[in-house]
């Protein structure tokens, strides 16, 4: 395994009180795979991925338990020198926002060279030419010419591609992407998802994708796993979380979203509320509120994460129930 | 079939302008450049397009919430562009508007009960008494408690906060309801709750939708007639059913083959077609055919001549050189 | 506080309504701020003083002359020593403080009336109207304050009143322009574009959407000026030019010291403090209220962050 997290559990201390973030999530990676960690807002996915490289801000957040293997080495004993060297260079990560993501006051060409230039010994032309290389292959056109541009001269998806070179610039292991199409439009989305698959499949590195977005990951992801509340619901291959999914959350999510090969006009099931706050997290299992088929039992244990079939987990006492009865 | 809303030829040139002092026009952006359409009673039609296409100008001149450069907004048959202010507050009970951000269209200073109430006030149509019971009948109706009234919009969900906003638009009993977006901002599972809700109150009070979106997915689910926009102008218009399963403009069909469905088998077989470089700069938009710089099937005279919108078959309405269904070849 | 990441939702419906009017908001901000509290207290000590002056010490005390008593210590008859009159610091830092008061508060609140509806017209209505006003203020910006205070002093003669004018008319300009910008800020949500769809009229989106909710930074710099506002006065008045005597003002009393430096430091003493704890008091009020408009403190404990 490339990648392997324990039982990650990140909370943060504010005035109002504790907000469980992530509460006990464990996954793994290998080469060449996409995991997909898909939950609403508030579920603990994009704390999951700034913890695996201890990039939470201490205080009011704190890591309390949990390892994370890379490569055999749990990496969160790491001292921050070391961290480092892994950052941006082994894990690469890119975020949602390209509007926010690039300094503005610096040139396209200066902050690729940069994030070449701290982890790699080369000198300055060899950077230059490696940057105009990067950026042909994420597919921006003239790349030589558009060194010198500043990040408001390109548009948001030109931008999130000039993240992508940046974030691939050193060869990683592991892309963390965060939401990497959330604010850009279908068609440019269609360009991003395409080249990341196509650079994911030329460097046979793994890809940590982080979204809300059911449609996004179905032609993406090799493994999913769920989320709600800051907890693990379901984690499973993508053809059983698509077509044979078992937590009544991701069920009633798959039957809550608007579908292009669905036709028009029959209700949509919904999933009544809203995802809870993570500072009042619900007792026992957090969707029993939420949840159709909640009994006692829901009410007041939280459900363990267990493996119902080879490589199908789900925290779900009713599903569990079912399958020993 | 009562037509209840026509647009003509609407046009609306924002101006740039520079200088602090004296400032001169430096150019225009062509935000909505000359489109047609219209409504019928009770259908709900929508309007898609990416970022920049106009879709949100042109719901805030069908308001009248900005002047338009040119064209013509006809609500029940009269040019209301022509309205001087008496007559275009009353006609404002008739139309109103559901915002995109919940977060951002609720006052944070008044409480849920003002601001529903707010209309009502308004319009001298309730008062003391008489408008509280309105504003309880209104937070039932859109699935709340009536003790809500007496909170602060930051007490709310994001969901909860669109089903106020939802009441805050049904409280004068409007024919016409604009929805600008309302549920691109919400979690996926409340999406559905926002969805089914509206479509609820259209069978029970007989409303008209012009429900503005850029989610293809929601506009198949909730929408009667599409019209697609690219860069101010609509570029096809057809029934649902039509236009998602036979696009005849190169642009619908990729915008809909763009699309990611939640099926990983129909995804992993689907043949995507992925346009080329980005929406070029309404400030100076292409010749001719405003898609022809991003147009896998673009010939030499679509850089020359505007294709107009036509009647390619009953219902459905395309402005293309070669419009034909999927008109763009999928190996 | 170091930010929280975006996606957290902290947002909780069940629980008691807590209000978000403005002095709800405002009262709670205070009272969780100590450096705030603190200068609550001093400036409702000021108050309290201004109103009951005539109680605490007796006027004839703080003017006149009395050849017997003249550059007297601090003792337990004159707790704060007497001038270089015989008169009392105690009786005229007391009476002093009504100038004070009138002065910070009156001069604020005109240039508040002239600020917040110039702001108002430039921010919403924008064009001419907008060019006209900011230009105009601009002028305002062009000399330094004092200074400027000076000139409009020299013109108007001057008096307590004049000394109101003054400030005031310098105030305005600061003001309108940082309530410019916040309505400009506040114009653009879309609550307010939701009044303009129902039909509400100008008077009323000014009135109760954009003025409750642009108001804030205005307070915050409110408070602030009250304290320049003194500290002006007492420089006018220090300059001669400020209120005239026999009232008593912290201003004269200064410059009444500076012959007496060395002889009678508690001359000077007394109003420098009078005058120092007190600008300190708006000051912290003013510095507290500023935490409450950082969104991003806002969003960690009165107010829900964004899910």
């Amino acid at each position: 395994m490339l990648l392997e997290v324990n039982n990650l559990r990140t909370y943060f201390y504010i005035e109002r009180g504790v907000v469980k973030a992530v509460d006990g999530v464990s996954f793994s990676i290998d080469r060449g795979e996409t995991l997909a960690i898909v939950g609403e807002s508030g579920s603990g996915k994009s704390v999951t991925a700034l913890s695996l490289l201890k990039l939470i801000p201490t205080p009011p957040g704190k890591i309390l338990e949990g390892e994370v293997f890379f490569e055999g080495e749990n990496i969160l004993d790491f001292s921050e020198k070391n961290l480092r060297k892994i950052r941006g260079n082994r894990i690469a990560m890119i975020f949602q926002d390209p509007t926010t993501s690039l300094n503005p006051v610096f040139t396209i060409g200066d902050q690729v060279m940069e994030a070449i230039l701290t982890h790699q010994r080369v000198p300055k032309k060899i950077a230059r030419e490696k940057t105009v290389k990067l950026l042909e292959m994420v597919g921006i056109p003239q790349a030589r010419g558009r060194l010198s541009d500043y990040p408001h001269q390109f548009s948001g998806g030109m931008r999130q591609r000039v993240m992508i070179a940046m974030a691939l610039s050193c060869e990683p292991d592991i892309l963390i992407a965060d939401e990497p199409t959330t604010a850009l439009d279908v068609t440019i989305q269609a360009q991003i998802l395409e080249l990341m698959g196509n650079l994911q499949k030329e460097f046979n590195s793994a890809t940590i994708l982080i979204t809300h977005d059911l449609g996004v990951v179905a032609g993406l992801a090799d493994r999913i796993l769920v989320m709600y509340a800051g907890k693990p619901v379901e984690y499973a291959d993508v053809n059983s979380i698509y077509y044979l999914p078992r937590h009544p959350y991701t069920l009633s999510l798959m039957d809550s979203v608007t579908r292009l090969d669905k036709s028009r006009k029959k209700r949509l099931q919904s999933i009544k509320g809203s995802p809870p706050s993570l500072i009042n997290i619900p007792s026992g299992c957090s969707f029993h509120p939420r949840c159709k088929f909640a009994t006692d039992i829901c009410h007041k244990e939280v459900p363990e994460l267990i493996e119902i079939k080879p490589g199908h987990f789900t925290a779900c006492h009713q599903v569990n129930n079912a399958d020993k009865g | 079939m009562d037509m209840l809303l026509r647009i003509e030829n609407l046009i609306k040139y924002f101006p740039i302008k520079r200088g602090v002092m004296f400032q001169k026009e430096v150019g225009r952006v062509h935000a909505v450049d000359g489109i047609n359409f219209h409504i019928n009673k009770g259908e709900t039609f929508g309007l898609v397009g990416e970022s920049g296409c106009g879709k949100t100008t042109t719901a805030r001149l069908i308001l009248r919430l900005i002047e338009p450069t040119s064209g013509t907004v006809s609500f029940k048959g009269e040019n209301i562009l022509t309205y001087d202010k008496n007559k275009m507050r009353e006609t404002r009970r008739e139309i109103q508007v559901i915002f995109q951000d919940p977060f951002a269209s609720l006052n944070p200073r008044m409480t849920v009960g003002d601001i529903i109430g707010e209309p009502l006030l308004v319009h001298e149509v309730a008062n003391g008494f008489e408008r509280k019971k309105r504003v309880k009948e209104l937070l039932e109706m859109v699935g709340l408690e009536s003790e809500y009234a007496r909170h602060y919009p930051h007490q709310f969900s994001g969901g909860q906060r669109q089903r106020i906003g939802v009441a805050r638009a049904l409280a004068l009993n409007p024919k016409l309801i604009i929805c600008d977006e309302p549920v691109s901002a919400l979690d996926v599972s409340v999406q559905s709750q926002i969805i089914n809700l509206l479509a609820e109150l259209q069978e029970k009070l007989g409303l008209t939708y012009l429900f503005i979106a850029h989610d293809l997915g929601v506009v198949r689910h909730l929408c009667d007639r599409v019209g697609v926009m690219y860069l101010g102008k609509i570029v096809e218009l057809a029934n649902n059913n039509e236009l998602y399963n036979a696009p005849h403009h190169p642009y619908t069909q990729s915008l809909l083959s763009a699309v990611p469905i939640p099926d990983p088998k129909k995804e992993k077989k689907k043949k995507r077609i992925i346009l080329k470089g980005d929406v070029p700069s309404p400030v100076n938009p292409p010749s001719g055919c405003r898609f022809h710089t991003r147009c896998p099937i673009a010939q030499e005279i679509c850089s020359r001549v505007e294709p107009k919108l036509r009647e390619i078959m009953e219902n459905q309405w395309t402005a293309c050189h070669f419009a034909k269904p999927n008109p763009i070849p999928v190996d | 506080m170091a930010k929280l990441p975006e996606e957290f939702n902290l947002e909780e419906i069940d629980q008691e309504p807590r209000g978000t009017t403005l002095k709800r908001e405002i009262l709670v901000t205070l009272r969780k701020n100590k450096m705030a509290s603190f200068g609550l207290i001093v400036i409702a000590i000021l108050v309290l003083v201004a109103i009951f002056a005539p109680v605490i010490a007796p006027y004839k005390n703080a003017v006149g002359f009395y050849p017997e008593e003249i550059l007297k210590p601090p003792s337990v008859e004159h707790m704060m020593g007497t001038d270089d009159l015989g008169r009392d610091i105690f009786a005229r830092i007391v009476w002093g403080s009504r100038v004070s008061v009138e002065v910070g508060i009156l001069a604020v609140a005109f240039g508040l009336i002239i600020g917040l509806f110039m702001g108002a017209l430039a921010g919403y209505k924008g064009g001419m109207a907008d060019t006209l006003i900011m230009r105009t203020a601009d002028v305002f910006f062009a000399f330094p304050y004092i200074l400027g205070a000076i000139a409009v002093m020299t013109i108007l003669g001057p008096g307590l009143e004049n000394v109101i004018i003054a400030i005031g008319v310098l105030e305005w300009a600061y003001i309108a322009r940082l309530f410019r910008g916040s309505v400009l800020a506040t114009k653009v949500n879309d609550y307010v574009e939701a009044a303009r769809a129902i039909g509400a009229d100008d008077k009323r989106i000014i009135m109760k959407h954009i003025l409750p909710n642009a108001i804030t930074p205005v307070i915050v710099y409110s408070a602030m000026s009250v304290g320049t506002a003194i500290i002006t006065e007492a420089a006018l008045s220090f300059l001669g030019v400020g209120v005239q005597p026999p009232r008593p003002s912290w201003g004269w009393m200064l410059s009444d010291s500076r012959a007496f430096m060395s002889r009678a430091p508690w001359m000077m003493y007394f109003p420098g403090l009078a005058i120092l704890v007190t600008v300190l008091g708006f000051v912290l009020v003013a510095d507290g209220l500023r935490d409450m408009l950082d969104p991003r403190l806002k969003g960690m404990s009165e107010h829900v962050t964004r899910g």
